[in-house]
């Protein structure tokens, strides 16, 4: 068995929450080291946990991609890793030379050429004189930049110097490399020279810790994904697991954002009594007539409430109404948001071919039977509205009325875009004329 | 820690308080950090040397003229006698000329070092290089104004008449127990001055209350007040700044047993600021 070239056992670092705890922490803990005495590894007042108990294990070609939103200590597991911060609790066992494209560009003097500059970041990674100058012409090939080399770095497009600053970074062997967002950098060539570089790399037997927001970026290149939320390794394993892990859950995140948003929150705990607002601009509002007290998501399989459905699987959206007078004609209609786009699905009655005469005073439940729902994985939230044909004008609207998250399904990946709301089922063959 | 395993592969291990030997751990981590960081040393003061002569006219000449411009106005000073306070068997503007380049090294080096942290912070987040290497890298520019500064001196000596001594050449080395304390004040500060940002202003201050009572720019014969010669006397700066001085100008010095006692006193700082700094080092990044 190979031995692993990243071992992270258990690793927790903690910071202060403001500038002033970080102060007196930083004093205290200094007076504490310089007295021989231990430090306090517990969380004291007015500190919280960046990263708590994160353990995995790399083996050489393995590649992690590190996910998790802002805040939930991806960089400081990376600058763990780095040997930037030292770690509160826990054990980093690094073996071979470590590579950081976190540090592309690093020590870069505006003033000095590219070929100057080069000597000076390569020497900053690790290099030696000897090994930048066997390199030269491989990095200043891979940057692209030519005769540009003998240029103030000052005067080089922002595109030029992080792509001078990737290939000194790049260019050496590292057996494990530390990747931080950077993937993203120079034109579609250049990016894909640059993915091609590092699973190059990664098949040479070098472990790649990736950290980034892009799903996609993760997937080209990882085969272990490391899912971190407040600091906390959610999951970690199989990449496409870790992924649909991830991207359920920042659905479920928008979903709570959603429902926490002031407006959303207005719930019918009056069952209707109160009075809406008899025009538009409002989350809720309407004539009068009519009123959508709640919106309830159930599985269709069981007719459990649910807040999170799985893919393609069937669902029922049931609301109840308390109707205030008679409605001639009533039309009840349904749309969904999705978090980038608005009204991606509408669901009306009279198009779905059920109209009513009228209905009159009381309360009413409805149920909506999504049988053969292809949305995609993400977070959408519900509004509804009930109209009168013939009266041009919302007897009642109420947007973001609910919302519910799409799971991403057991059997595949749907990670092609993350801004697409439909899923087609597609025949497709390819022949060669 | 690092170590090579048996397969010649290096291994790094990162936990806490790994930093936990003594004094000369720290005396023998620091030759380990910097015998492997040389390379990084050499470049970040091949850098910034090139940066600040670019575009310049003049170009690396300003490394000799800008020095050698600045004694200028103090031979000038000289020549219409507003420098003649008293008499000395150094000339005044020589005893200053030279009291005050050694005495520059001290608030050079505490400088150099303690603000090489936070002025390397981007590099402390993003690579791998011992900090202690980042906290002395400075000393370099110490070291090229030390270097500098013996030609100005030696200007300065010839214009003035004076003959200088042999012990000009040794000039660097009589200036390195001066050199040593404020490096290892600047140890200290560079990381509890990270901590507690106020620490370094306020012991910058503190040292120019310390020059005052450490004859730079006076004689000590011409003070008076019992107890501000009793203060000079015991103030260890007075002997790093007078032996130097007195040894170039008149090749022979008195407390000679005195400034070899505080330069080992400032070898000890040394190994002590080592220790603080290879202590707190850690918690220096994450408050950058």
């Amino acid at each position: 068995m190979s031995k692993s070239n990243v071992q992270v056992d258990g690793v927790s670092k903690k910071f202060g929450l403001s500038l002033k705890s970080a102060l007196k922490y930083g004093l205290i803990d200094s007076m504490r080291r310089m007295t021989g005495r231990e430090m306090d590894h517990r969380l004291r007042a007015g500190e919280f946990w960046a990263l708590q108990d994160v353990t995995f294990s790399l083996e050489p070609g393995d590649a992690l991609g590190i996910m998790g939103v802002n805040g939930s200590g991806k960089t400081t597991l990376l600058r763990i890793l780095n040997g930037t911060y030292s770690p509160d609790g826990g054990r980093v066992t690094l073996r071979g030379r470590v590579g950081a494209l976190i540090a592309a560009g690093a020590g870069f003097s505006p003033m000095l050429s590219g070929r100057e500059n080069i000597y000076i970041s390569g020497t900053l990674l690790g290099m030696t004189p000897a090994e930048i100058k066997r390199k030269f012409d491989e990095i200043v090939a891979f940057s692209e930049l030519g005769e540009f080399i003998d240029m103030p770095v000052r005067n080089y497009s922002s595109g030029m110097g992080v792509r001078l600053g990737f290939a000194i970074a790049v260019i050496g062997s590292p057996e494990v490399l530390l990747v931080d967002e950077v993937l993203a950098v120079g034109d579609l060539a250049f990016q894909k020279k640059c993915f091609e570089r590092i699973l190059a790399l990664k098949a040479q037997g070098t472990t790649i810790l990736l950290v980034s927001h892009a799903i996609g970026a993760i997937w080209a290149v990882c085969n272990k994904g490391l899912f971190l939320s407040k600091g906390q390794p959610l999951l970690v394993g199989d990449v496409e697991e870790v992924c649909k892990a991830y991207e359920d859950q920042n659905s479920r995140n928008a979903c709570i954002a959603i429902e926490n948003e002031p407006q959303a929150a207005q719930t019918s705990e009056s069952e209707g009594k109160e009075s809406l607002p008899a025009e538009y601009g409002h989350a809720r509002g309407g004539s009068g007539d009519v009123q959508c007290l709640s919106i309830r998501i159930l599985s269709a399989a069981c007719d459990a409430e649910v807040t999170d459905v799985a893919f393609a699987e069937p669902f029922v959206l049931e609301y109840r109404y308390v109707v205030h007078r008679k409605i001639e004609n009533p039309i009840f209609r349904s749309s969904f948001d999705a978090v980038h786009y608005k009204f991606i699905v509408s669901i009306d009655s009279h198009e779905q071919g059920y109209d009513w005469e009228s209905i009159e005073p009381g309360e009413y439940v409805m149920r909506v039977t999504l049988k053969s729902q292809t949305l995609r994985p993400g977070m959408y939230s519900i509004n509804t509205s009930v109209v009168s044909r013939g009266i041009g004008v919302h007897l009642f609207y109420w947007l973001g009325a609910a919302s519910f998250v799409v799971r991403h399904p057991s059997d595949r990946f749907l990670y092609s875009n993350e801004s697409a709301v439909v899923f087609f089922p597609a025949q497709m063959d390819l022949s060669k004329r | 820690m690092r170590y090579i395993d048996e397969d010649g592969i290096p291994v790094t291990i990162y936990q806490p308080n790994e930093r936990r030997g003594g004094l000369l751990w720290g005396l023998r981590q620091a030759s380990e950090d910097i015998a492997a960081s040389r390379h990084v040393i050499v470049r970040l003061f091949w850098r910034d040397f090139i940066a600040q002569f670019r575009q310049k006219i003049l170009g690396y000449l300003w490394a000799l003229l800008g020095p050698l411009l600045g004694i200028v106005s103090f031979l000038f000073l000289f020549f219409v006698g507003v420098l003649r306070p008293g008499e000395g068997e150094i000339p005044y503007v020589v005893y200053v000329l030279i009291g005050s380049t050694v005495w520059g090294c001290l608030p050079g080096a505490v400088g150099a070092v303690s603000s090489g942290l936070q002025g390397q912070a981007d590099l402390i987040l993003r690579t791998r290089i011992p900090k202690l290497a980042l906290a002395i890298s400075s000393l370099a520019g110490v070291s090229y104004s030390i270097l500098i500064s013996m030609i100005t001196m030696t200007v300065v000596l010839l214009v003035v008449g004076v003959a200088p001594t042999w012990w000009l050449l040794a000039y660097p080395l009589l200036v390195l127990p001066i050199v040593l304390l404020g490096t290892a004040f600047g140890l200290v500060l560079s990381v509890l001055g990270t901590i507690a940002r106020d620490l370094t202003p306020l012991f910058t201050q503190a040292l120019a209350l310390v020059m005052y009572v450490t004859p730079v720019i006076y004689l000590d014969s011409t003070i008076q007040n019992p107890v501000v010669k009793s203060i000079i006397a015991w103030n260890p700066v007075s002997y790093l700044v007078d032996v130097p001085r007195s040894l170039i100008c008149l090749g022979r010095a008195d407390n000679v047993v005195t400034y070899l006692w505080v330069s080992l006193g400032a070898v000890v700082l040394v190994t002590v600021g080592l220790r603080v700094f290879y202590l707190l080092e850690d918690l220096v990044a994450e408050r950058l």
